[in-house]
């Protein structure tokens, strides 16, 4: 990270989501799901910070909550000076503009009955484009941004392939001009040769724009590759967070580790690690009132009982383990 | 071609399995041919579309209507699995030849216990008594990792896990020791660590019991970790064929190398771009001329266009259908009108 680029522009603070689980017959609801639970972390102007988990974790509905699409339980996230969850009506529609983001599913994101240029249209609505000629050139300007064809916008979703689909999905979000980018899953649907043909798209909008994006997936290959900086999240918690490099060459907490070790590595002289044995195990209702992780740890001892919090270990470097600074070393390098 | 090695468990000829859409004909799988050994895993790679699961549903002759298998030779221990009655050839699935699939979620009846599946494929084939089966049931559950199989044993679906649910397809699918697992992206849909455990009891399974794997997967690391042989589909053609360590060491087909190179990995700097394939797969309805990866290949030349390559040998038992067989290492050439 450059120090020109150090500007804050998101900070989220204590964050926290809970979904109530359905009542019983008698209308007793038996206790909430802790979706996201007490998320705090910094986006720096024009940087990529990943958010990587397994499902269950709590990062897309992370995503979710700063878009004000689900409304939190408690916390805070200023945007570039503004408290985000105290927006309303005309407050609210700035800060979309502000603010976009593109989903996981191509197939089921785009309006169907409305055609590509229509949804740019759309897209740009927030930022008041009414002029004809004006939305017609913007769509022209779009199309040719993500690697599309102006001809292109007369066309319905369907006529399109995946990733086109994407990439028109990535469009409608810049119609608004924002300055965050939310990417939920962007590539997850799609097959290996297209993934590379859209993530390559997502860095250079970054750099052509000075987007700053949220990148949010499962896939530690492609999160590491597109951030500067790793949020790891295990039941509702960011476990460690830390610049990509660091965090795979120094992982700091033993979910990281076991995350690590799983990725399958396309090259037969890389030994895959043991397999962690009660992997998936985790569920929030064991973990209550110590360590989300330590129903799965081999390193948890008496102490995990106590919840620890998440803390800089090093300059830029945080986990949440208290034995962070002694667990053994661990690389797939 | 040349004949495979008597000792291959299954092999497939010259295998073609059509779609009649109302739109024309589509050749989903189009004359493949494929060599299992005997206590191996072949993994069959490909992007959606490719036809990889299409041969997968082929072998057991499981293809949906509009789906038709309309040539080739599919040869289990020298038997052409095509001339079998229906009865016989129902008989063969589950007892020699097994397969799961990628939705754990969907491919179990919700309705039934974890047990029924299982119950109904042990009293079918090995003819066992009802408390016989349950205790074997108990024990392949317990083969698979499932914990406390004995109350298991008695669970609904929506009562496990998505990785749970994909060790009770396991469990039913060897409960009759099959020769042949077919494992349709049997992971696909389930998060990292789970896709480790999954993949470590298969290669375990297979230890203890000598079966044979087709691994069906668009993921080259899953490849690298677990196969023993690659064959890489394309557009319903087999494309490259070889040993895993010669698909990764000494790739000759452009489509191979390219999907090697757009993966991104560890040891790369993060936020550079990525080298793509340009362009998408072709529509099966209107395949081109001549080789069917050539409108996205930086290679092509005239003759691509002309005449389709067959697969050609590169080494001892490495094989790919391409004219100009380029180096894994060889400067890619920059193409007029081919952009990322």
């Amino acid at each position: 990270m450059t120090a020109i680029e150090t500007r804050e522009l998101l900070r989220v603070e204590n964050l926290v989501k809970h979904f109530p689980l359905r009542p019983d017959f008698l209308g007793r609801s038996p206790g909430v799901v802790r979706a996201v639970d007490g998320v705090s972390f910094t986006v720096r102007e024009g940087e990529t910070l990943g958010l990587v988990g397994e499902s269950g974790s709590g990062k897309s509905t992370t995503g979710r909550l700063l878009m004000r699409l689900l409304e939190p339980t408690s916390g805070a996230a200023v945007f570039h000076g503004q408290d985000l969850f105290t927006l309303k009506g005309d407050g609210l529609k700035a800060m979309r503009r502000e603010m976009q983001i593109v989903f996981q599913d191509p197939y089921s994101s785009l309006n169907p009955r409305m055609t590509v240029g229509q949804i740019l249209k759309e897209g740009m609505e927030p930022r008041g484009i009414t002029n004809k000629a004006e939305s017609e050139t913007e769509v022209t300007r779009l199309l040719e941004l993500v690697g599309m064809r102006s001809y292109q916008r007369d066309r319905f979703p369907h006529e399109f392939s995946g990733g086109q689909r994407q990439r028109i999905g990535i469009a409608r979000a810049l119609a608004a001009g924002p300055r965050l980018l939310v990417a939920d899953e962007p590539v997850s649907a799609l097959d290996v040769s297209i993934q590379a043909q859209v993530l390559n798209l997502l860095l250079k909008l970054q750099s052509e724009l000075n987007l700053t994006m949220l990148f949010i997936a499962h896939d530690l290959t492609v999160v590491r590759h597109m951030s500067d900086r790793i949020a790891v999240m295990y039941l509702g918690k960011i476990v460690e967070l830390a610049e990509s490099q660091s965090l795979y060459i120094n992982p700091r907490h033993p979910y990281t580790h076991s995350l690590l070790a799983a990725i399958p590595i396309p090259d037969p002289d890389v030994v895959a690690p043991p397999v962690e044995s009660n992997a998936g195990a985790g569920s929030q209702g064991e973990a209550r009132g110590g360590c989300v992780y330590r129903s799965r740890c081999p390193f948890a001892q008496a102490v995990c009982a106590e919840e620890p919090p998440l803390r800089e270990i090093a300059p830029g470097h945080l986990s949440a383990c208290h034995f962070a600074e002694t667990l053994p070393e661990f690389s797939r390098l | 071609m040349e004949s495979a090695t008597p000792a291959s468990l299954l092999e497939v000829r010259g295998l073609r399995t059509h779609f009649y859409t109302d739109e024309g004909i589509a050749p989903a799988v189009d004359g493949i041919d494929l060599e299992i050994l005997p206590g191996q895993t072949l993994g069959l790679v490909g992007e959606s579309g490719c036809g990889k699961s299409v041969t997968g549903l082929s072998l057991l002759r499981l293809v949906a209507h509009p789906g038709r298998i309309v040539g080739g030779e599919i040869r289990m221990r020298g038997q052409n699995l095509l001339d079998l009655p229906m009865n016989e050839m129902r008989k063969l699935r589950g007892e020699q030849i097994a397969m799961i699939f990628q939705e754990p979620m969907t491919s179990l009846d919700p309705l039934y216990a974890v047990r029924d599946p299982l119950l109904e494929t042990l009293r079918l084939h090995r003819k066992m008594s009802k408390s016989e089966a349950r205790a074997k049931a108990v024990q392949l559950l317990t083969s698979v990792g499932i914990t406390d199989a004995e109350r298991r044993v008695d669970s609904y679906p929506h009562e496990l896990s998505g990785g749970m649910r994909q060790r009770v397809m396991i469990a039913s699918a060897i409960a009759c020791d099959p020769a042949l697992l077919i494992a349709d992206e049997p992971t696909t849909a389930l998060d990292v660590t789970v896709q480790a455990q999954i993949l470590a009891l298969l290669r375990k399974l297979q230890a203890e019991n000598g079966m044979a794997i087709l691994l069906i997967t668009h993921n080259l690391g899953i490849v690298a970790e677990n196969c023993h042989h690659v064959a890489v589909m394309y557009a319903g053609k087999i494309v490259e064929k070889a040993s895993m360590r010669s698909i990764f060491q000494n790739p000759r087909h452009p489509y191979t190398q390219g999907l090697l190179r757009a993966v991104p990995r560890l040891d790369h700097p993060v936020k550079q771009p990525l080298p793509t394939i340009p362009g998408s797969v072709p529509n099966l309805l209107h395949l081109p001329t001549g080789c069917r990866f050539r409108s996205r290949c930086v290679w092509a030349q005239q003759k691509c266009a002309e005449e389709e390559p067959p697969l050609m040998e590169v080494e001892g038992g490495h094989t790919s259908a391409c004219w100009v067989q380029p180096g894994f290492t060889q400067p890619v050439p920059v193409k007029e009108g081919v952009t990322a």
